[in-house]
């Protein structure tokens, strides 16, 4: 009888010995595979900040010269109220909320500043060979940042940071999340990538 | 022999223990060369991403007048790169910065792969002639595009605003343990030549 209780202990001990490595060696694979996504998904994000970079760093550089708006960007840079809206030049005016184009094979809107795109979301596809595309979803912040990269604040106001203060440097910050046809993201987080664009 | 008949069951039960852990022993250690390979692997990555990144940002900067910007090689056809094709004919790109020349040449070497053949790349960077980096022969593929603003590949000098580069790096030693057979990476930088 004790003989036998040993001989199942002793299964019972290897069997339970197989299982924990079978167990660590499936986390490590998840591990892998989202480092991975994690890479993918910062080659999207460098891509999207090259689309975001080849604009024109403000509307206000259509109505004033590069004298002007280094003087005083208050009275010549875009106000923060309307980052995310298009710029009308023809009647100098903004329109309502713009989805701006962030890949060439998405619909969108031809933005042609960067503070249009403040707000854009839209899906960018990692490619990994041909007809197979890996989706991340993309959303894009804009702000101004002060010589700290920092927001910017005004003497005379206390934080949170006033729509008015306005600087000659802007942070463009993506979000990409992988978004699967089928099951959950694997990235339990967005990934952040931000880079400060200053004018001139 | 008498001996292991007396005790059948135990001898059984002794076998079967001893041969589930030679089983989680073989397992570790495949799983060990497949961490290596992988370690290996994303370390030449990081390396050739790190380095192409700092190049291909300083393409054209304080260019000569009559230095060009860049010159692309020829490409081939491959279905396992996303652009279907991939620099590999010797001379895939040259171009100018700092008046610097820097090379990057790319040789294509079939070799086996868990049985089956597939053609890998070796690359190597010259800088004023002299060797100045590379990688052993593990790239599965290797392109540059240059993209517009709205990353749309083209070759209108006027229209281009950033150099995409993909590759992807495959792991030297495969097993069933191997979790990612090949490492895909893109890198993007922006397209700014200035001349003196």
């Amino acid at each position: 009888m004790q003989q036998t209780l040993l001989s199942l202990l002793a299964l019972l001990i290897a069997t339970l010995l197989s299982f924990n490595q079978q167990q660590a060696s499936i986390r490590s694979q998840q591990q892998a595979v989202r480092a991975e996504m994690e890479m993918m998904a910062l080659g999207v994000a460098m891509q999207t900040m090259e689309v975001v970079r080849a604009r024109d760093f403000d509307a206000g550089m259509d109505e004033h010269s590069r004298r002007e708006i280094i003087d005083d960007p208050k009275s010549t840079l875009t106000d923060i109220s309307n980052f995310g809206k298009k710029y009308e030049k023809s009647e100098n005016e903004y329109s309502n909320s713009v989805k701006c184009k962030i890949y060439y094979k998405n619909s969108g809107s031809k933005c042609d500043f960067i503070e249009e795109f403040d707000g854009t979301k839209g899906v960018v596809p990692f490619r990994l060979e041909k007809d197979e595309d890996f989706p991340f979803s993309v959303t894009i912040e804009v702000r101004y940042v002060d010589d700290d990269l920092d927001p910017p604040t005004d003497d005379d106001f206390d934080p949170p940071y006033p729509p008015s203060v306005k600087t000659l440097q802007k942070e463009v910050v993506i979000s990409v999340q992988d978004d699967p046809p089928n099951g959950s993201p694997r990235l339990p987080e967005p990934i952040r990538y931000s880079q400060v664009i200053s004018y001139p | 022999m008498q001996f292991l008949y007396d005790n059948l069951i135990a001898t059984v039960v002794g076998m079967t223990v001893f041969l589930i852990l030679v089983s989680i022993q073989m397992r570790a250690t495949r799983t060990s060369v497949a961490q290596s390979a992988r370690s290996m692997a994303l370390k030449q990555a990081e390396t050739l991403a790190t380095w192409m990144e700092q190049d291909l940002e300083a393409m054209g900067r304080n260019l000569d007048d009559s230095e060009t910007v860049y010159e692309v090689g020829d490409r081939t056809s491959d279905k396992n790169s996303p652009t279907e094709s991939t620099l590999a004919s010797g001379e895939a790109l040259k171009f100018h910065y700092d008046k610097k020349t820097i090379r990057y040449n790319v040789e294509a070497d079939p070799q086996t792969i868990d049985g089956k053949t597939r053609t890998l790349y070796e690359f190597e960077r010259t800088k004023n002639g002299a060797s100045a980096g590379g990688s052993p022969t593990t790239l599965g593929y290797f392109d540059i595009r240059f993209i517009d603003e709205n990353a749309e590949p083209t070759t209108d000098e006027s229209k281009i605003r950033g150099i995409r580069v993909h590759f992807s790096v495959v792991s030297p030693f495969q097993n069933d343990e191997t979790t990612l057979q090949e490492i895909h990476r893109m890198v993007v930088v922006p397209y700014a030549p200035n001349r003196d």
